[in-house]
């Protein structure tokens, strides 16, 4: 058994007659003996930690007492954060630390250790000088006190000052356990307040003990307790609650037995777990498309205004094409990562997700993934950014990392404009075989990431899964609030942590783009002079005979900057597969973001960007020619490049992303390096497969 | 307490029994010899009632079993059995694959007249 941990440095005890004044109870009964609190030392507290059981209602105290004026704070190295917010006290404002939800300070799990780091001063989020916090707020679930004092011991045993919010007294006494506050505040020798955070009462009270915050006296049971083993401390837990409970009779909750059953069962709960997540995708789908229309559409008026208004220049085309569009380029994902996110707290809020859980467990788990993958992974195909986000369920490091490395082989739909080019261009008139690739699209990313995880649960990634251990929450209405917060801060973290990297990168590609600049061409010129003398008695021809003109400048110009200077350097690369180096610009530009192969194709067919139209987009594509004459795009070549497209990682987002969450920039090396791998490799077997059973 | 393989004691009941299962007659702390059957917790029916008294988990699954509320001689009730198994112990749910449940040991509560007999430990 571990030892109970010693207090890094002297907790602050002020022996004072008033000392009584602290607890919100006053104590009802002389045995057994109550320690008596002793407040700390030094109000107003400039520091709080929030530390609490899951489930207990910790987000939402954290929620009431801090509101919007929150930011989520990192932990270097490991996928855990600590949301920190600051709350009015009538002396000032204090900050709030909501440490994640744990069961205890020992174990090796990363959310433990960020706590442990934080209450002993190695971790501060946002304080240079890694100071302790001044007191920790832990909330305690009244239904279930004997687990919530075990942590409660631990608090106590990192020497802070502590008081106790104490949560779910209504769900409590509908279990048959009536607690007393008073009593409890006796036994432990702190202060404990009764609270409902989802109904905002007691908030008030909570803050207001905040700086009566105390440890109880020395040679008293709780400090017995605390400094010994862990038996000893979960056998004063289960002594204290016998002591601070009343029980009263109460019917057996068959409702939720019967609901366990049936969102567990082997086809009633695989059925109601596909309604729901088709549900939840549907309903990020429709809603998030009005508002992605409305980001792309503000952006282009900002990006058109920009350029009517600055002259021609850098600075106008640095503005326009690098940071309008790279802004643009990241917030067109804001939509779908709010929602997801605020559906899915919703869905937690309810209790559902840790039932849904076991469910996607039968699925998965032959595959070396757990049940918790299953959402990041069906998010990934809306896009991979929040599957890859709320990757942060997962428990298991192990198996959140194979989540994450395989998440973006799933189709998003940033793919579906370059599936429906290619798909259009392989089966022209042919409705039924069109379908079938889409579909095989679909089961080839699906099959590759279920591989590839194994693999990687085989080889970089070994190790025992992690069988499924899971605390179910009670079946409750979810809190609106709650889910909104919860969308705005995960909207916040992605703005601002991976925008600021999407940002750059857009910047550079635009650069590499776009410089050197080259001269006008003798054609592009002809073409001017034709359109300027059909200006006056041939309006229409000279726009048409204009519009050629930007077309071929903008194809030279993409040729002859660096972009197009790499594009035909790796031609050899991309030969193999079929390409030539006009895709091959393409395919290059496109490891930015898929979405921009198309728009990058056309304008180094010479066709400008801006043909909306998918028929006219096939059209085009499909009648261009390479420079020996043969069809830029055969059945070989464009089969190649759509196996290509399913399997490879071309969306830097995504590897910013996974960065962050993995916990450096080496995991999305790998992920960039073998999910490239895989696509060229499996690409030149289907141009292979595919030439020769055409005879080409 | 919950160990691996190791006999421990169960305090509530005066018996001493096996983790792994073995139903050899030990003798408990007052001298009485006595007889105790466990059982693995995937064995138990739905509806069952039983106190927690040992398990074969390694040890890092043993420690979030224990910080979970499944300590030593915790009361539980089976809400489901099969994969997953859903226990209340004491008043939480907890979820469980069933290579976890196969692993921890029980005493099943015995009806009443059953218990005067010696066979299994009253809850």
């Amino acid at each position: 058994m571990k030892p109970r941990r010693a207090s890094l440095r002297p907790a602050s005890r002020v022996e004072d007659s008033g000392s009584r004044a602290a607890l919100e109870s006053q104590p009802e009964e002389a045995d057994p003996p109550s320690a008596e609190p002793k407040p700390s030392a030094s109000p107003p507290l400039a520091r709080v930690a929030l530390l609490g059981n899951p489930n207990t209602g910790k987000t939402s105290l954290f929620n009431r007492l801090c509101g919007l004026r929150a930011h989520v704070a990192n932990y270097p190295g490991i996928t855990a954060d600590a949301r920190v917010g600051l709350a009015k006290v009538d002396s000032g404002e204090t900050r709030i630390v909501d440490l994640p939800g744990i069961y205890s300070l020992d174990l090796d799990l990363p959310e433990s250790k960020l706590c442990r780091q934080l209450l002993t001063g190695e971790w501060d989020p946002g304080t240079p000088d890694g100071d302790r916090p001044d007191c920790i707020l832990v909330v305690v679930d009244a239904s279930n006190l004997v687990r919530n004092l075990t942590l409660v011991g631990e608090a106590l045993g990192t020497g802070l000052p502590i008081v106790i919010a104490l949560t779910m007294v209504d769900i409590a006494r509908k279990r048959g356990l009536v607690i007393d506050p008073s009593k409890l505040a006796a036994e432990i020798g702190v202060p404990v307040v009764a609270m409902n955070a989802r109904l905002g009462e007691g908030i008030d009270d909570v803050l207001a003990a905040l700086p009566r915050a105390a440890l109880p006296q020395e040679n008293t049971p709780v400090t017995t307790a605390i400094s010994g083993d862990r038996a000893r401390l979960e056998a004063w837990c289960g002594a204290v609650t016998d002591r601070v409970t009343t029980k009263i009779s109460t019917p057996l909750d068959r409702t939720t037995d019967v609901l366990d059953r049936a969102l567990t069962h082997p086809v009633l709960g695989v059925l109601a777990f596909l309604i729901t997540m088709g549900g939840l995708f549907a309903t990020i789908f429709w809603f998030a498309a009005a508002p992605m229309g409305w980001i792309e559409t503000v952006f282009g008026a900002l990006g058109g205004l920009l350029r009517d208004v600055l002259p021609t220049g850098v600075v106008r085309d640095l503005l326009v094409d690098g940071v309008v569009a790279g802004i643009a380029g990241t917030v067109i994902f804001l939509p779908q990562i709010c929602l997801l996110f605020f559906l899915l707290t919703l869905l937690e809020d309810t209790g559902y997700l840790a039932r849904a859980a076991f469910v996607a467990n039968r699925l998965l788990r032959p595959f070396g993934l757990p049940g918790h993958a299953f959402v990041p992974l069906l998010s990934s195909h809306a896009c991979a950014i929040p599957g890859i986000m709320c990757s942060r369920l997962i428990p298991d490091r192990r198996d959140r990392l194979a989540t994450i490395l395989v998440a973006p082989f799933l189709s998003c739909s940033a793919r579906l404009p370059v599936y429906t080019l290619l798909i259009g261009i392989l089966f022209v008139g042919q409705p039924l075989w069109a379908g079938a690739a889409f579909a095989g699209c679909y089961l080839l990313g699906g099959a590759a990431a279920l591989l590839t995880a194994l693999m990687f649960r085989r080889t970089i990634l070994r190790g025992r899964s992690r069988p499924m251990l899971l605390e179910l929450p009670p079946y409750r209405l979810p809190s609106l609030k709650n889910a909104m917060l919860t969308a705005i801060d995960r909207g916040k973290q992605f703005l601002v942590k991976a925008g600021t990297v999407i940002l750059l990168i857009s910047i550079v590609l635009w650069w590499l783009a776009t410089y050197p600049t080259t001269p006008e061409s003798a054609r592009v010129a002809d073409l001017r002079a034709q359109a300027a003398l059909a200006t006056a008695t041939q309006p229409d021809t000279a726009e048409e005979l204009s519009a050629q003109a930007d077309h071929l400048a903008g194809r030279e110009s993409l040729s002859g900057s660096f972009a197009g200077r790499i594009g035909r350097t790796i031609e050899p690369v991309f030969e193999p597969i079929g390409s030539d180096w006009q895709l091959s610009i393409a395919i290059l530009s496109s490891f930015a973001a898929r979405e921009v192969f198309v728009s990058s194709l056309l304008v180094t067919l010479g066709a400008g960007d801006d043909i909306e139209e998918a028929e006219r987009v096939r059209d085009v594509v499909g009648a261009a020619r390479r420079d020996d004459g043969s069809p830029l795009l055969d059945f070989p070549s464009a089969a190649a490049l759509l196996v290509f497209f399913v399997l490879a990682m071309q969306c830097l987002p995504t590897l910013a992303v996974t960065r962050r969450e993995a916990g450096g920039w080496h995991w999305a090396a790998l992920q960039f390096s073998y999910m490239s791998l895989v696509a060229w490799v499996l690409a030149w077997i289907t141009f292979q497969i595919a030439t020769a059973s055409m005879g080409v | 307490m919950i160990q691996s393989a190791v006999p421990f004691n169960v305090d509530a009941t005066g018996l001493n029994v096996d983790a792994g299962g073995s139903n050899e007659p030990q003798t408990s702390a007052s001298g009485s010899a006595s007889r105790v059957e466990t059982t693995a917790l995937s064995q138990l029916p739905t509806g069952a009632e039983a106190t927690l008294v040992g398990d074969q988990l390694a040890a890092d699954d043993r420690q979030i079993l224990r910080a979970m509320g499944l300590t030593d001689h915790a009361p539980v009730r089976v809400c489901r059995q099969g994969e997953p198994c859903i226990i209340q112990v004491r008043t939480t749910r907890v979820g469980l694959s069933r290579a976890i449940a196969d692993l921890l040991q029980t005493i099943p509560c015995a009806p009443p007249n059953e218990t005067a007999a010696g066979v299994a430990a009253a809850c």
